[in-house]
């Protein structure tokens, strides 16, 4: 991750890039980790989106954040799969150290969300996570 | 000489204990969140009248395929702009407030849920996940 001045209180990582970068290290090479649908859709994919979280951490150090993660594969079981594989590497995440990520909470269990704007009625899964960020601090 | 003693529950007070609490605490902050989903379709739904229909009659498919899947999200997408009018019924919302539990309550069995009613309720639900982008507003703002 590439270095930044951060403020003397504490900077939290934007967590779609946390996951990201996560993800991108445990998912086979040909998934598409993204935090934005590409305009040329790739067969496999997951598309990140953090949206607003309730109450805050337990520490300055701390911080609740919430992401909705989506994903799509080549057919409706290959997607709840890679779902379900996304699921269990975030649950994972809190072994890795360095990686900010204290804890995990799947709010919303992966399930197949269809996308109604999409004619082709593509299969697309979708989970909710609750992510605990360890904040980042000036040295 | 150890004694033996049976505890009882006073069962119905403790299902209006916790029917009491999710009346007075998790409905409203349900209604909060219900509030806020419904001012989503609402928006949504003007802005659609607003968006002109996509003209794509100098565009060129190079295959037959091209053109029927550019057809179908046509008419996908004036189907959902359709339905995005379709008020809900009298008396209801297009997101609405449900509490619910069966009789006598079993644990975690009373609660209060936001439930997406009309059509156009699904659609913006599945689009734009309004029910999870607002249920931070639950916490109680604290």
């Amino acid at each position: 991750m590439a270095t930044i001045e951060v403020p003397d209180t504490g900077y939290y990582e934007y967590l779609p890039l946390v996951l990201k970068q996560y993800l991108d290290s445990r998912l086979p090479s040909d998934v598409v980790v993204a935090t934005q649908v590409p305009k040329e859709i790739p067969p496999r994919l997951v598309t990140l989106l953090s949206v607003p979280s309730g109450g805050t951490g337990p520490s300055l150090a701390l911080s609740q954040r919430r992401c909705i993660i989506q994903c799509r594969d080549r057919s409706e079981i290959l997607t709840g799969r890679l779902a379900e594989k996304v699921r269990g590497y975030l649950v994972d995440a809190i072994r890795l150290p360095g990686n900010g990520i204290r804890d995990v909470t799947v709010i919303g269990e992966p399930a197949i969300f269809l996308d109604p704007d999409d004619p082709s009625n593509a299969p697309r899964a979708q989970l909710t996570v609750d992510i605990l960020l360890r904040a980042t601090f000036a040295q | 000489m150890a004694k033996a003693y049976n505890i009882k529950f006073h069962a119905e007070a403790w299902d209006e204990l916790v029917t009491g609490v999710v009346q007075k605490w998790a409905v409203p902050r349900a209604e909060e969140i219900a509030d806020a989903c419904n001012e989503h379709v609402l928006a949504e739904a003007a802005k659609s009248l607003q968006e002109p229909e996509s003209d794509d009659s100098a565009t060129v498919y190079r295959t037959n395929a091209d053109r029927v899947r550019a057809d179908m999200a046509k008419a996908r997408a004036r189907a959902n702009r359709r339905i995005s009018h379709i008020e809900p019924p009298e008396g209801k919302r297009d997101y609405m407030v449900s509490v619910e539990g069966s009789n006598p309550l079993n644990l975690k069995d009373y609660r209060a849920t936001v439930i997406a009613v009309t059509d156009r309720a699904k659609i913006d639900n599945a689009r734009s996940n309004t029910l999870v982008q607002n249920f931070h507003l639950a916490s109680g703002g604290d």
